[in-house]
């Protein structure tokens, strides 16, 4: 007896697999869409954060021009720590702190909790009038949106 | 019998291919946008990358131009124009401001990706008389 085995497609068959096609093409274009968002929002944040970090520098070397400048205006005048400390409030440079020793601070915000410290030396009567010995970038604290996850076994 | 079950199939297949093209639509709209994203942020990237080594190399030389020149530059009348096969282009526009104790320089990195501008960092550097 010879019997003859006969395949066919059935119905509902195609609509299975299609299913299954759709599915797995939507998941895996979902997944390359959430990996480029990902991406895209890394590239922003580094973009945001290094712009600031220049910005702040930009910032920076205003304010030591300012201060040059005035330093300069008033070499020839008697410069102790407090003719200069009011030069600066005066000239709206109260955020530079200066010590006894002729030492120079200021802060400059750099965003997402960082700060661009900013010290050095003044020498008034001489050339340079300044020299500047920490120029830093600190991160006090980290932004409360953006936590570390640390990966801890 | 046998003809109303090859109709049925037909019809399923029909409506299958017509579903399937819909869907394929939509997917690949979807995996269009994310190559566009990701094209975006790896230029910005490298971009950015270009434009803080232009910037630091700036903030350690004294003749502006020359550095500029020498990151492969090149002089487009006021400002400075660097196109690279990677997808972007770097404009520098210079800014002096001089005082009798120095000069403020400051040099605008502005990247484009095309006609759409990526960011604008700035370069400054004071310079100051280093003799009376």
């Amino acid at each position: 007896m010879n019997t003859k085995a006969e395949y066919r497609i059935g119905v509902g068959a195609s609509t299975i697999l299609m299913i299954l096609v759709v599915l797995a093409l939507a998941a895996l274009s979902l997944l390359s869409f959430s990996s480029a968002r990902s991406n895209a929002a890394l590239s922003e944040r580094n973009l945001t954060m290094t712009l600031s970090y220049y910005q702040a520098t930009a910032q920076a070397q205003q304010k030591l021009a300012m201060m040059d400048a005035l330093l300069a205006d008033h070499a020839t005048d008697a410069i102790d720590t407090n003719s200069i400390i009011s030069l600066f409030v005066e000239h709206g440079l109260q955020d530079i702190t200066l010590s006894e020793n002729m030492t120079f601070t200021f802060q400059i915000d750099a965003g997402a909790g960082r700060t661009l410290r900013v010290e050095g030396t003044l020498t008034p009567v001489s050339y340079p009038r300044y020299t500047v010995t920490r120029h830093e970038l600190t991160s006090q604290t980290l932004p409360d949106e953006q936590p570390l996850n640390v990966y801890q076994p | 019998m046998r003809n109303y079950k090859g109709n049925t199939l037909l019809i399923e297949l029909m409506v299958v291919i017509l579903f399937f093209a819909l869907s394929q639509a939509i997917v690949l709209r979807v995996f269009a946008h994310a190559q566009a994203l990701n094209q975006v942020a790896q230029v910005t990237n490298i971009a950015l990358m270009r434009a803080e080594d232009t910037a630091e190399t700036l903030a350690v030389s004294t003749d502006t131009v020359t550095a500029l020149q020498s990151l492969g530059f090149s002089s487009t009348g006021e400002d400075y124009e660097l196109v690279s096969p990677d997808g972007y282009r770097l404009t520098a526009s210079i800014h002096r401001f001089t005082q009798p104790s120095g000069e403020l320089t400051t040099v605008e990195l502005h990247a484009y990706r095309g006609i759409t501008e990526l960011f604008v960092l700035p370069a400054v550097r004071y310079q100051g008389v280093s003799m009376p």
